[in-house]
């Protein structure tokens, strides 16, 4: 025998070298620092990048503001790494940033770095004509338009530096959130075509990934790994970056943290193509497209109904309680001003006495001698309605209101004045007054000179065609409320209401579209019937305005209706003097069954032969000319399932196969471990020792067993025999356990733990036969039958369900990985202690 | 875990000698397996054994039983303070009647050396053993006489705590392949002794059951057992393990690997296996590395043992997954 060699071997160091690995850490630690920093701040920057990809709709040339943001990004990023990796103060980087960041969105924007003297000018110059944009255009600006890319990279630049500042300077990323919130939110408000799911999920992934580096670094620094006893490992303190880069918390943490996070994102995106909700925004724009319902403060009401009414379900949004036998017409709010784009509100005044506190100003330009009846109204509106604007009958005498709630003399609509009120939840009283106006009456009627402001009648300038056609069709009536008769009969005799073939928008162009008597022209939906006839009465220079509100109620107990977000209507208001602002109805009988009473005696009156030609307007019954639930079904149209348009009344297609669509994407994503885990079971319990042994511990793992890793097969194989049971004994809560109760599972282990040894260990050539194998499937199944008798069964439940041996980092390492760990632990000196756990 | 083995016929002749052996020490030592066990793994896996303990606990019987139930020469050293050098090894003597100088070989010469209170020498006399121990030689005189297999030294020594004993330096302890402590008897083996050695000796009654050609082809047969590449690399690991960890100024040598490895190779023997595994390594670690450590002051003001840092160092270190080529 000979002696053996006092020379280390190669690759065993000596103690010295111990030394050696600590004096070369500070640069590694520099290496990996510099990467962490960069990778840090890019994830700032890049995620409030995604976030400003929102910013799309806002223009018709995304690209200018976006790509000269995403160059931003990286620069932004890549100085504050710089400026952080030399340890200068938070805000030096920031300032760094800062300068370096506007010289270079100065040199993308008007071709100079150094924005002073004449650059100062351009950029003045550019940054005004933006705001002049943003003034002059509604979302999306055209090419044409000067350009708002000054003010979307530098509101972009600065949101960066913000969300950088607060992410890596001072450290606070869930701080970080509220500017990528604020940069999402801007779009919602303005942007009538929805936000896109996608830019969603990807400013929702930046963010973890931004949690993620911030959170995964503190625990880093927390200590020690534990081992599975809870002890501390062997590794020293300079190894503790090592093992914590190498160390199993570190890639399981990674895998756990990931698979919370999209599973997060993948929910937050999925939930609402499921549930359908309708928020606020009745007449609010922000509803996104592909369910991105997010919350929409409503500041500006439109006329946008389309997207209510195309809804796909009919939500119950208020409760009326009322002596008023017909209750049609609640009205939401007024609006004013037609711009060439839309119809808007306009300006309003509204002094802090002129709350809901009681009676209010006299009826406007109503004569003294008209007789006129008063209802009582309760409503209390739901959850679901978020209105900014507070919906009344119009006119009213009284009304009593929580809130904040006020309103113009001229208009009486009631806004909210303070920023956090909306009608949601809301109980009010009012006293309404119905004007018994007779046809007689209005005919006679002075002129309106005077009576109510120039704004009333103001037009943008409009295609002849509006104008022609307003003087063709009151050619033969000789009073304005002959002529205001004359343009609703026309439009519901000429026009035909079609949600489905509308277009969207009330501006000058889709004016003209839906005016022309050519293909697909003269159809539209309320929006469109409204504006127009308040447009050509104005031409006629008859006072005129759009109201937006509810058309009409379900009756759904005596005196009690409900209106509903099928029910949203809009209407023009004629100002006709002594009878105030009066209501017509153009919009054809398919969506409003009857007119008002006072503009049908005219049409009785001045053709004179209603029987001969009957109109759909004279089949609606005369007497109350809303039917009652139980009025006999005369008029098939308007019996319709909640009186509304046809097309709005088909089954709600798109959210109920979006719905099953996202719980079978859900069922597929929660059955897919269960799947995954019984593939595998099958795979491995087939594939010899080594297979069932992995399937052993897959089934540990599942079942919350702290598996004994990288310890010797027999560690592991004693530490099966403590969670056997007997799988044959009735499921109880707490089954005995141990070798003794599963004896069979126990032997079958032993054989188990024998043949892989054998496999492992033995030299070449002496392993076991076909029939062994089979065995060893066998003594798995035993084993892993005894390993679930061993837990409760909702422990067995869960693991079935929900398997984290698939969800964790579910392989061991390799061979060769451990291999190459040991080789780079030998290396550093630290031998094979940093590889512990 | 016996498991039916290729060739089992040589394991089987192992275990038949190693049953045999141990049940002749045990008649003499009673409820110690472990230290029976451990003392036959030794003794197969060709090393020394050092015997650590206070005086009485049996340590020269386990020694002496052993060496009686090997059919082979045996000679006992009663190490002593005065004891020299040429004691061990044997020294020339002048003969008169030839006119030469002839070797008188020293209590070293034989096949099991019991070596009594050893630490109770001087050093000068106990790195004697040194070249023995190791080389299986002695030199004397410019002469080299070599021993003959298998030889095995068994030394008890006394703790050295204990008055008049000087303590084995490193490098002697190295050589030793493992070092076992006796302990007390548990009170029932304690009577049983109580009964059996009063009457009469129960060492006189001790008969040879095996001899040395026996030992040598099991020795053989041990030296055949396989080492995977990926326990030898764990062995490595645990070595190095203690080479680095602060908790001691003296870590195993690579003959202490060497011994580790030898030792497991004996142990699975006995077990009935041709290969080792990872797990014969760990049971082995505290007989086959202790003694050759030692503690670093913090460590020791902690009142951390060897044992306890070797405790950790096995819970830390990973096992090395198998090549799967």
């Amino acid at each position: 025998m000979s002696a053996p060699t006092l020379v280390p071997p190669a690759g065993s160091p000596a103690r010295p070298s111990t030394g050696r690995a600590r004096a070369s850490a500070p640069k590694d630690l520099r290496a990996r620092g510099a990467g962490r920093l960069l990778l840090s701040a890019l994830a700032a920057t890049l995620t409030t990048w995604a976030a400003v990809v929102s910013w799309r709709g806002l223009t018709e040339t995304p690209g200018g503001f976006l790509r000269p943001l995403l160059l931003l990004a990286l620069v932004v990023a890549g100085t504050g790494a710089l400026a952080r990796l030399a340890r200068l103060p938070a805000l030096v980087v920031l300032l760094a940033q800062t300068v370096v960041g506007v010289a270079l969105a100065s040199e993308l924007l008007i071709d100079t770095p150094v924005p002073l003297g004449a650059g100062w000018g351009e950029l003045v110059r550019a940054v005004e004509a933006a705001v002049a944009t943003s003034r002059q255009y509604a979302a999306p600006v055209p090419p044409e338009a000067a350009p708002l890319d000054p003010l979307l990279v530098g509101g972009g630049l600065a949101c960066m530096l913000l969300v950088d500042l607060l992410a890596n300077g001072v450290r606070r990323v869930p701080l970080a959130g509220l500017p990528l919130l604020t940069v999402y939110a801007v779009p919602v408000s303005i942007v009538d075509s929805g936000l896109s799911w996608w830019v969603f999920a990807l400013t929702a992934a930046g963010f973890l990934v931004m949690l993620f580096l911030q959170e995964d670094e503190q625990v880093a620094r927390w200590g020690r790994p534990l081992d599975e006893r809870g002890r501390p490992t062997e590794a020293s303190d300079t190894d503790l970056r090592a093992s914590a880069a190498l160390g199993p918390r570190s890639s399981t943490s990674r895998v756990g943290a990931a698979s919370v996070g999209a599973a997060a994102t993948a929910l937050a995106v999925l939930v609402p193509l499921g549930v359908p909700t309708l928020d606020v925004d009745v007449f609010s724009l922000g509803a996104g497209s592909a369910g991105g319902d997010d919350a929409v403060q409503i500041v500006n009401p439109m006329t946008d109904l389309q997207r209510d009414l195309r809804r796909g379900s009919d939500i119950p949004l208020l409760e009326v309680q009322t002596d008023d036998p017909d209750p049609s017409y609640l009205r939401i709010a007024v609006l004013n001003r037609f711009s060439s784009e839309a119809w808007s509100s306009g300006d309003r005044e509204i002094p802090t006495d002129n709350l809901p506190d009681g009676a209010v100003p006299a009826l406007q330009g109503v004569a003294g001698d008209v007789a006129r009846r008063s209802y009582d109204y309760d409503v209390s509106i739901g959850e679901d309605f978020q209105s900014r604007w507070l919906p009344t009958w119009a006119p009213i005498r009284a009304i009593r209101a929580e809130g904040d709630w006020r309103y113009d003399e001229s208009t009486m609509d009631f806004l909210a004045s303070a920023d956090d009120l909306d009608t949601a939840g809301l109980d009010y009283s009012m006293t309404g007054v119905e004007l018994d106006l007779s046809a007689a009456q209005l005919a006679s009627a002075p002129s309106a000179a005077g009576a109510v402001s120039a704004e009333m009648v103001d037009l943008p300038p409009l295609p002849d065609l509006v104008r022609d056609l307003a003087l063709e069709v009151t050619a033969e009536a000789p009073t304005r409320y002959a002529k205001a008769v004359a343009l609703q009969n026309w439009f519901r005799s000429e026009f035909t209401y079609d949600l489905a073939r509308a277009d969207e928008g009330n501006g000058v162009s889709e004016l003209e579209a839906f005016l022309r008597d050519d293909e697909g022209g003269r159809v539209g939906y309320c929006e469109q019937f409204a504006s127009a006839m308040a447009v050509m009465a104005r031409e006629l220079d008859i006072p005129a305005r759009v109201a937006v509100g509810f058309l009409r109620p379900d009756e759904i107990g005596p005196d009690r209706y409900q209106f509903s977000a099928y029910d949203l209507h809009a209407w023009p208001e004629l100002f006709i003097a002594g009878a105030g602002w009066v209501r017509f109805e153009p919009t054809p009988a398919d969506r409003a069954a009857a007119v008002p009473d006072y503009t049908r005696g005219q049409l009785d009156s001045e053709p004179d032969q209603p029987s001969a030609q009957p109109s759909e307007q004279s089949q609606a019954p005369v007497q109350p000319d809303r039917p009652a639930p139980s009025a006999e079904p005369e008029v098939p149209q308007a019996q319709g399932p909640d009186d509304t348009d046809t097309t709005a009344t088909t089954f709600p297609w798109a959210p109920v196969a979006g719905g099953v669509g996202g719980l079978l994407a859900l069922g597929v994503l929660l059955l897919l471990p269960r799947l995954l885990r019984s593939r595998r079971r099958e795979r491995w319990l087939a594939a010899g020792p080594e297979g069932v042994w992995q399937e052993l511990r897959a089934t540990a793992l599942d079942l919350g067993h702290p598996w004994p890793e990288r310890r010797s097969v027999r560690t592991a194989g004693a530490a099966l025999l403590d969670w056997y049971a007997d799988p044959a004994a009735e499921p109880v809560e707490r089954p005995a356990r141990g070798a003794a109760a599963a004896p069979e599972a126990a032997a079958a282990t032993d054989r188990l733990v024998t043949a892989l040894e054998r496999l492992r260990y033995a030299p070449a050539g002496s392993t076991d036969s076909a029939a062994a194998s089979e065995q060893v499937g066998d003594d798995g199944g035993v084993c892993v039958a005894a390993l679930l008798a061993g837990v409760t069964p909702r422990q067995r439940r869960a693991a079935r369900w929900w398997p984290r041996s698939v969800l964790t980092a579910g392989r061991r390492p390799s061979g060769a990985q451990a291999r190459r760990a040991e080789v780079r632990a030998t290396r550093t000196g630290a031998a094979t202690v940093d590889e512990v756990g | 875990m016996v498991a039916p083995i290729p060739g089992g016929a040589d394991l089987e002749t192992v275990a038949r000698v190693v049953s045999r052996v141990r049940g002749n020490v045990e008649r003499v030592i009673e409820g110690k397996p472990d230290v029976v066990s451990a003392a036959l793994v030794v003794l197969l896996a060709e090393g020394h054994l050092l015997i650590e303990d206070v005086p009485g606990v049996g340590k020269t019987m386990l020694s002496k039983a052993l060496a009686r139930s090997i059919d082979c020469s045996v000679s006992r050293i009663q190490f002593t303070p005065d004891l020299l050098p040429s004691d061990v090894t044997g020294v020339s003597v002048f003969n008169q009647n030839t006119r030469e100088f002839e070797f008188r070989p020293g209590g070293i010469f034989a096949n099991v050396v019991v070596g009594d209170e050893i630490n109770r020498a001087s050093p000068k006399t106990q790195s004697a053993l040194l070249e023995a121990m190791e080389e299986r030689q002695v030199t004397v005189d410019n002469a080299t006489y070599h021993l003959e297999a298998p030889f095995m030294v068994i030394a008890t020594q006394n703790p050295v705590e204990m008055e008049g004993t000087y303590a084995l330096p490193e490098a002697q302890r190295d050589r030793f392949m493992a070092r076992v402590s006796m302990g007390y008897p548990v009170a029932s083996a304690e009577i049983a002794m109580l009964d059996s050695h009063t009457r009469s000796n129960p060492l006189d009654d001790l008969e040879a059951v095996t001899d040395a050609s026996e030992l040598r082809k099991i020795t053989g047969i041990v030296a055949q057992v396989h080492v995977a590449h990926a326990v030898q690399r764990y062995a490595v690991a645990l070595t190095s393990a203690t080479r680095t960890t602060e908790d001691l100024t003296l870590g195993a040598s690579p003959r202490a690997t060497l011994h580790l490895v030898r030792a497991a190779k004996a142990y699975a023997a006995i077990e009935g296996r041709d290969y080792v595994v990872p797990d014969d390594l760990q049971l082995l670690a505290r007989t086959v590395l202790a003694h050759r450590l030692l503690p670093s002051v913090e460590a020791a003001m902690n009142g951390r043992t060897t044992e306890a840092v070797l405790d950790r160092i096995l819970a830390g270190v990973p096992v090395p997954e198998p090549d799967r080529a």
